[in-house]
């Protein structure tokens, strides 16, 4: 028996029924009556249908009136009316008992909604087992009469529902319900993922630009404090590099190829270009994680967090999504602002439905992934005494400390171990609580997470933070508004110390012990200093961020609406840090060497996008969006600092103002950016298969002097979805989707600190003889205008053998000019460098791959794969001279500009045992500066060019579902040159009292003939003018290609029927890491962050358990 | 199309406060330029306001004395002392920092940043002066107009002096024109000494006798150099261009000066406004050693230790041992320290510079870095004598020499001859300027002493040996890169 019900809930009204038909079907009749009833009808359609049209006349008329009317003539039909259902059967049939139906049918209303609260459309609602189904409405909303028993005597009633694009889902239903909240989850169906752009979303059927969304899921499988860790090597076309494992650290971003001067040229030995930054928008509003942060971070040796990141700040637990949207049609939205990429982030939003609970704790540690092994004693004495025979038997001096007596020699310490042996706890404890109405809705979350250090440390960095997100809307759905809000405060109290770039790591092993028996720091002279005294640094800093961000939307008439969002984000911190008397060596300590430092800065942005959107549909085949609206946006930057010297005591030294007036400094600096312009935008989709879109921006922006401050961009975007053509159709099968897709726009960039256009001065931070001093600040250049960036991508999607397999593949090239960069001046000018608009032209494009298969679908396992790859590439194409101005040296016409310029190195000389290089007239020599008659020239002897940006990278992430358990990994690939731990040394083995690699010790020359790469050990310091040109050469480069196993997560989900007994809704236990394993023949540093004096990224081990109530 | 003019109908007629205000705000956004004017960051000025007034056209001065004294050109650990000590022969060096100890063993190349820094250095300072000579000559509402641009001529002078003497040629920057200054190459040393002397030359036109504080008025603070400071300068200038009538003439000028400057006892000669001094830099709050000499807390040795980190340089042996007996300078300049033997070591007496005492937490300052006094002017005028042949008598060199030995404690020289008397004062220069930002290696040069001297020295310090090119530094590699006509010093390639 088929039965269907047309179900469509209405308010009841009280003006009565009034129906004026004619010649219309009962369908409709039944249809109106319903709208105007409020009651709902039950009926077989086939029953109905047949039957002729009628013709009826009702005016204020009770619901029972005008059926009588309408249905007199049928005399097949009758009606019963059971609650608020009007049940309408064959008349022959066995009349359904009155009392039977009233115990027999629950009424059940809700809302089908998606994962940020939308009502889906066409949602299918089945009773299982039966043959009863449903529809939602537009707004997701639905209305189903279930008779109980249909699926056999006592068995529950289960409703399925489902929808294309979505993952289905069940729903027991005990009892009548009313404002039930159904929420479905985007299908894997790779296609129709969902994918954020600039001011909507879309899916990847039609999307026409390049964007890949990470969602909430594959970020909760990293057990990583910064998002931007849980994207690495998921995305392509974006590299994620992490310069140092400390907490709290920062982190190198590229999207595509670079293709700005503006981070620089390639240095020696460290590849740091922090040029071309993505844009980071969360929910609407800009925040700062795309540059360093104006830390003061003391004033001891090494920047132990490298200047941080913003997100660091906020617990990925908080994101529901995040989008990367690269190329002309993704970013174009944005304008200048976009024009290295952007980085769509999408708090978790409130959906309403039963109040539910979400607990997460995890709990582990962390340790040290990758250093080189160090020469034990033995080994280490004896390279040492090997390099004073070899440097004419000299004897070893004063300061030789290690042989000459003062040490004890048969003493072997780790330093590396002692160092940076620690394992470091790690718990992170997220929670949420969400809940609301078919009207309002909110979620309340909350996380904490606390990471230690693996150094010989103290303190650790603790991040807790709340966020919420509230709906509400009127009845009609027509204004809505929503409020979004996180509030999180990031504690640092670590030491301010990078032990891995500390000479304690590579003492002598034979160094005497950094602390007394009597626990008190030994300062022996032979020890130069004791890196433990920074044990003693008092640090503290406090960072404290706000998100919050406002929507309103009305929608007076369908396809309309009215859009404001408004955002503010801040980030305030305080920084202390001081130094009291323990920190000093007491044999030369004096008061006035204490010091104490606190710092606050804040960064505050607003902005404000209101928008017009419009959507319609034409002739039945076309869709038209657009929408039309303008940005501001206002950033401001404020830095305080007090610093006090000489504090008398140390119990004063927790404030700086303690210090004498005349021992203070104390600054204050604003830097205010202002941003504003109109944009618009329209895509047009005909038929499903023709896309076509638009985007236009005007930009204006304060960073630039007047009349230069605004610029006009756009692109343009086309699809074409072959695979919907007719004549498509005999290939389907093999393959179902195919779609090409090309946009080209024009843009500019401004990675660019404010106040260039107009010459400072600014106040020396020490005064004269009482008066204050002035000093120019920076070289002006009132004609610096936009960049011109014009950008062309094209692509293709295909999914093969009912889309098993889907491949998207986009090509991208880019022509940039007018580069906004430091040109570097000789100093003689006064300055090092100052910005101006390069006539450099650069040519970038490359490749990026994303393939998704579906190896295994059965119900109970099922095997997924997705592939990403990228092979960025970028070439200087002119470089013309300005008059006077000089190409920065690495640059190089023809090749790529993240590279530099190296001598040919040429091994040891096997009968010598020193460096040997080949200069520019292929002379092969040692070219010993100042002494042999022979030099290298800087200019014309580095003949080789080494690259260091990756030739390519990417990932392959594997998922598993067995059962009740799943199963991640994902695996890293990248392909580079990278610097090697020699390229880090000043002077050649054996010179000084360090301890090298065994590996590279064991090379070493140690006799005429021997053939090798490692020269001789020496003590003689000249060797250093040799290591100079070995530093500079090809020989401090190696092949840093690795694959990294990057992240791998186990989960186990308890069964419905425990979980059930336990009365949760959820219940999963797992284990994850991160940075597990690296195969790569780098050999001693890490070949992610490639620093000898950096921490390299921690391996992360934990287990956690997620609770649903 | 029906749908928009109908919804268009609607804002009209249920139009909300909402709508309205969100169409005038997304139709007014767009070009608004006015919103884009920001303010001037809080911590800094705009340039054209700068020598508008007397009070910050000061203080742009000021921003280079304070420049000279915290980039540690003449005091503190890479003060010239410091590095041309250890360089030449003054200083000893027991430290592993790298930089000294290339400097130690006169291995210097473009990347030991000691060598090559001066040069960055000096060169910033000369855009900040050459901008202050173009600001202060273009504003005629200064009150004391010629104080400040007779400082920025002399500052620049001074700035010359230094370049050549470190690098040799060096390229003359005169304008804050950076692009044009981008593409200059090197002037020979002798348009450098025209230069130098033409702008100082300027100078003494513009300034007094008197010494005036940052606000213009008069004052005993020698902070600011005057008058005499410029001749001071300016003999030292013809000194070195062996244009001995002008250094004789100058250095005169200053001597004849005896209402301010005097020969104090040598205890007093560093002491801040001392009679002796003509110009000296003021210490101020730094970092590090507030008001203080900062050379006062890294020659002296604590009782006992042996050199080594943090105390990484003594005085050399050679030095010490070039006082006569009972010289006073000896006694109040120097300072040792007796380490007992231990181990295989026998007893060493380590000797370090002590002309500036004052160490400690300082809320004002006592000495200052001297950098023109009355003593070299003495000296000055009897080599500019000697070499003119007035050998003794009422203006003989002799008179001007025992004036400096009698303040020492000395009995007169007993030099007679012309050569003798010359040598005689190149010892009395050695021992009286010792550690005074370079004298000795300087003086050795000037005077052709230099590659015969080194040639014996380097090999006793460690180093591989003496060619004539190391006389002068290398600069660093960047510049020779960036500019296209700048050439690096010769032998440094």
């Amino acid at each position: 028996m088929l039965l269907l019900c047309c179900c469509i809930s209405a308010a009841a009204s009280g003006q009565g029924i009034n129906i004026s038909a004619k010649n219309e079907s009962l369908e409709k009749v039944f249809g109106q009556l319903e709208k105007q009833s409020g009651y709902t009808f039950f009926y077989k359609i086939e029953l109905v249908r047949t039957l002729p049209k009628i013709t009826v006349d009702i005016k204020h008329g009770t619901l029972i009136g005008a059926l009588t009317q309408v249905l007199q003539n049928q005399s097949t039909l009758t009606w019963k009316i059971v609650g608020k259902t009007v049940v309408i059967s064959k008349a022959e049939a066995p009349p359904l008992s009155t009392a039977d139906q009233r115990a027999n049918l629950l009424l059940v209303t809700g809302r089908v909604v998606d994962r940020d609260g939308q009502g889906i459309p066409n949602v299918s609602i089945s009773l299982k087992g039966t043959q009863f189904a449903w529809k939602t409405n537009p707004e997701g909303i639905f209305t189903s009469a279930l008779m109980e028993g249909a699926q056999g005597p006592g068995k529950p009633l289960v409703l399925a529902f489902s929808s294309i694009g979505f993952a289905p889902k069940e729903m027991k239903v005990d009892g009548p319900e009313k404002n039930l909240i159904i929420t479905l989850r985007e299908q894997v169906n790779t296609l129709d993922e969902v994918q954020m752009t600039a001011y909507s979303k879309t899916s990847k059927r039609y999307n026409v630009g390049d964007i890949t969304t990470i969602n909430s899921d594959e970020i909760a499988r990293n057990p990583v404090p910064n998002v931007l860790q849980a994207l690495q090597a998921r995305v392509p076309g974006m590299l994620i590099q992490t310069q140092t494992g400390q907490p709290n650290g920062s982190f190198h971003v590229q999207i595509r190829s670079l293709n700005t001067l503006s981070g620089g040229a390639a240095t020696s030995p460290q590849f740091i270009n922090n040029g071309g930054q993505p844009l980071y928008i969360i929910d609407g509003v800009e925040y700062p994680a795309d540059g360093s942060l104006p830390l003061a971070q003391g004033f001891n040796g090494p920047q132990y967090s490298l200047y941080g990141n913003a997100l660091n700040f906020l617990d990925p637990s908080q994101f529901e999504s995040i989008s990367i949207l690269k190329g002309p049609d993704a970013t174009s939205l944005y304008g200048s602002r976009g024009a290295f990429g952007v980085i769509l982030i999408t708090t978790k939003k409130a959906k309403g439905g039963r109040p539910s609970f979400n607990l997460n704790v995890l709990h582990g540690f962390s340790n040290l992934s990758s250093r080189p092994k160090l020469m034990n004693n033995d080994q280490y004495l004896a390279m040492r005494r090997e390099a004073f025979a070899n440097n004419n038997n000299a004897t070893p001096g004063a300061q030789d400390y290690d042989l000459n007596g003062t040490w004890d020699t048969t003493k072997n310490t780790d330093w590396e171990h002692y160092f940076l042996g620690g394992h470091a706890p790690t718990t992170r404890i997220n929670a949420n609580y969400s809940g609301g109405s078919a009207n309002s809705s909110y979620l309340i979350g909350a996380n904490y997470n606390s990471i230690g250090n693996i150094q010989f440390s103290k303190g650790a960095v603790k991040t807790g933070g709340m966020n919420f997100s509230l709906n509400t809307s009127t009845t009609d759905r027509k204004f809505t508004l929503g409020l979004t809000g996180s509030y999180s405060t990031n504690v640092d109290n670590m030491v301010p110390v990078d032990y891995t770039g500390s000479v304690g790591v590579l003492q002598a092993p034979d160094a005497p012990d950094l602390v007394l028996p009597n626990g008190k720091l030994n300062w022996d002279p032979s020890l130069e200093g004791n890196p433990l005294n920074m044990l003693y640094t008092l640090h503290n800093s406090t960072t404290n961020t706000l998100l919050a961000n406002m929507t309103l939307n009305w929608t007076p008439v369908k396809g309309l609406s009215f859009i404001a969002s408004g955002g503010y984000s801040l980030i305030s911190a305080k920084e202390f840090e001081a130094t009291p008397s323990a920190y000093f060596n007491p044999a030369t300590f004096v008061t006035s060497n204490t010091r104490s430092l606190l710092s606050w800065y804040t960064i505050r942005t607003f902005s404000v996008d209101p928008r017009i959107q419009y959507e319609n549909v034409f002739f039945g085949k076309g869709r038209l969006s657009a929408i039309v609206g303008a940005t501001l946006r206002d950033k401001l930057q404020e830095t305080t600092a007090i610093q006090g010297n000489g504090i008398a005591t140390d119990e004063l030294l927790r404030n700086p103002a303690n210090a004498a007036t005349a021992f203070r400094i104390d600054k204050y600096t604003t830097l205010p950016v202002r941003y504003t312009g109109p944009f618009a935008t329209l895509n047009f989709r005909w038929a499903d298969k023709y896309i076509l879109e638009l985007n236009g921006r005007r930009d204006g922006d304060s960073r630039f002097g007047p009349g230069n401050q605004f610029g006009n961009f756009g692109s343009i975007a086309g699809g074409w979805i072959i695979s919907e053509e007719p004549w498509f159709r005999p290939v389907t099968g093999i393959i179902d989707f195919l779609k090409i897709k090309g946009s080209y726009g024009l843009t500019g960039a401004n990675s660019l600190q404010p106040y260039q256009y107009i010459s400072t001065y600014a106040l020396n931070s020490n005064s004269y003889n009482g008066g204050i001093g002035l000093a120019p600040s920076n070289l002006a250049n009132p004609y610096l205008h936009w960049e011109t960036d014009k950008n062309a991508e094209a692509g293709i999607n295909i999914g093969f053998l009912k889309e098993a397999i889907n491949i998207e593949a986009i090509y991208y090239f880019n022509h940039m000019d007018d580069q906004l960069t430091n040109q570097s001046l000789a100093s003689i000018t006064g300055f090092p460098s100052f910005t101006y608009n390069t006539p450099a032209r650069i040519y970038t494009h490359g490749l990026e791959l994303n393939i998704v298969t579906h190896n295994i679908r059965r119900k109970n396992f099922s095997w997924e794969t997705r592939i990403n790859f990228t092979a960025p590439r970028s070439k200087l194409t002119a470089y013309p001279g300005v008059e006077n101005l000089v190409s920065n040296f690495n640059y190089v016409v023809g090749k790529p500009i993240t590279g530099i310029k190296l001598y040919k190195y040429a091994g040891v000389d096997p009968e010598t045992g020193v460096y040997n290089f080949i200069n520019a007239a292929g002379v092969k020599g040692q070219f010993t500066p100042i002494f042999s008659p022979v030099q290298l020239d800087a200019n014309k002897d580095k003949t080789e060019f080494v690259d260091l940006a990756p030739k390519y990278y990417g990932g392959i992430l594997n998922s598993f579902n067995y059962g009740n358990f799943s199963m991640d990994f994902l695996i890293s690939l990248t392909n580079k040159m990278g610097p090697n731990f020699e390229a880090y040394q000043t002077f050649p083995m054996g010179v000084t009292i360090q301890n090298f690699p065994e590996d590279y010790a064991a090379k070493r020359w140690k006799k005429k003939g021997d053939i090798t790469t490692v020269p001789k050990a020496t003590s003689n310091i000249l060797a250093f003018f040799d290591q100079g040109n070995f530093v500079s050469s090809t020989g401090a480069y190696s092949n840093a290609t690795y694959a990294r196993l990057q992240n791998l997560s186990l989960t186990y989900r308890f069964s419905h029927n425990l979980i059930q007994k336990w009365r949760l809704s959820g219940l999963s236990i797992y284990v994850a890491g991160q940075n597990l394993f690296t195969i790569s023949k780098y050999g001693d540093l890490d070949p992610e962050n490639m620093s000898a004096g950096r921490m390299p990224p921690l391996r992360v081990f934990t287990g956690g358990i997620n609770v649903n109530f | 199309m029906s749908l928009l003019l109908q919804s268009i109908y609607t804002i009209l007629r249920r139009g909300r406060a909402f709508a309205t205000g969100l169409l005038l705000v997304a139709l007014t956004l767009g070009g608004c330029k006015k919103y884009l004017e920001v303010p001037l960051p809080a911590s800094s000025i705009a340039a054209e306001g700068v020598f508008n007034n007397d009070g910050t056209a000061a203080a742009a001065l000021n921003g280079v004395y304070a420049a000279l004294y915290n980039g540690s050109v003449f005091d503190y650990s890479s003060s010239l002392t410091y590095t041309l000590g250890l360089y030449g022969d003054e200083l000893v060096n027991y430290s592993t920092i790298f930089n000294n100890k290339a400097l130690y063993m006169d291995a210097v190349t473009s990347s030991v940043s000691s060598a090559t820094g001066y040069w960055t250095y000096l060169y910033s300072q000369l855009y900040a002066i050459n901008q202050a000579i173009q600001g202060i000559q273009a504003n005629n509402a200064l009150t004391y107009k010629n104080q400040w641009l007779g400082e920025a001529y002399f500052l620049r002078g001074l700035a010359y002096f230094y370049l050549t003497n470190l690098y040799g040629d060096v390229a003359l920057v005169l304008t804050p024109d950076y692009l044009k200054n981008n593409g200059l190459k090197r002037s020979p040393q002798s348009d450098v000494y025209k230069q130098i002397i033409a702008d100082l030359k300027q100078a003494q036109q513009l300034l007094d006798d008197d010494y005036h504080d940052d606000g213009g008025a008069v004052t005993t603070d020698k902070g600011r150099p005057n008058r005499m400071a410029v001749d001071a300068l300016l003999a030292r200038t013809y000194l070195y261009t062996k244009d001995w009538p002008n250094a004789e003439i100058q250095a005169g000028s200053v001597i004849a000066n005896t209402g301010t400057y005097q020969l104090p006892t040598p205890d007093k000669v560093f002491l801040l406004n001392s009679q002796e001094v003509i110009w000296g830099l003021v210490p101020m709050v730094s970092n590090l050693y507030s008001y203080m000499v900062r050379d006062a807390a890294i020659y002296p040795i604590p009782k006992g230790t042996t050199p080594g980190s943090p105390y990484g340089i003594t005085l050399s042996d050679s030095l010490a041992n070039a006082f006569e007996p009972g010289d006073l300078r000896y006694t109040n300049w120097i300072g040792a320290d007796t380490v007992p033997a231990s181990g295989l070591n026998p007893q060493h007496i380590y000797h370090y510079a002590y002309k500036y005492k004052v160490k400690g937490t300082l809320t004002a300052p006592l000495e200052s870095v001297v950098l023109f006094r009355l003593a070299e002017q003495y000296l000055i005028r009897a080599e500019a004598r000697a070499q003119q042949n007035k050998l003794s008598g009422g203006n003989g060199a002799t008179d001007d020499l025992n004036i400096i030995r009698a303040r020492a404690g000395l009995p007169p020289t007993t030099a007679v001859s012309q050569a003798d008397i010359l040598n005689a004062i190149q010892q009395e220069r050695r021992v009286e300027l010792f550690c005074e930002n370079g004298h000795h290696f300087f003086d050795l040069r000037r005077t052709g002493a230099l590659d015969a001297y080194m040639t014996k020295l380097v090999p006793l310090k460690g180093g591989a040996g003496w060619n004539s090119n190391l006389a002068y530094w290398p600069i660093p590699v960047t510049d020779i890169q960036n500019d296209p006509n700048l050439t690096q010093t010769p032998g440094y390639q």
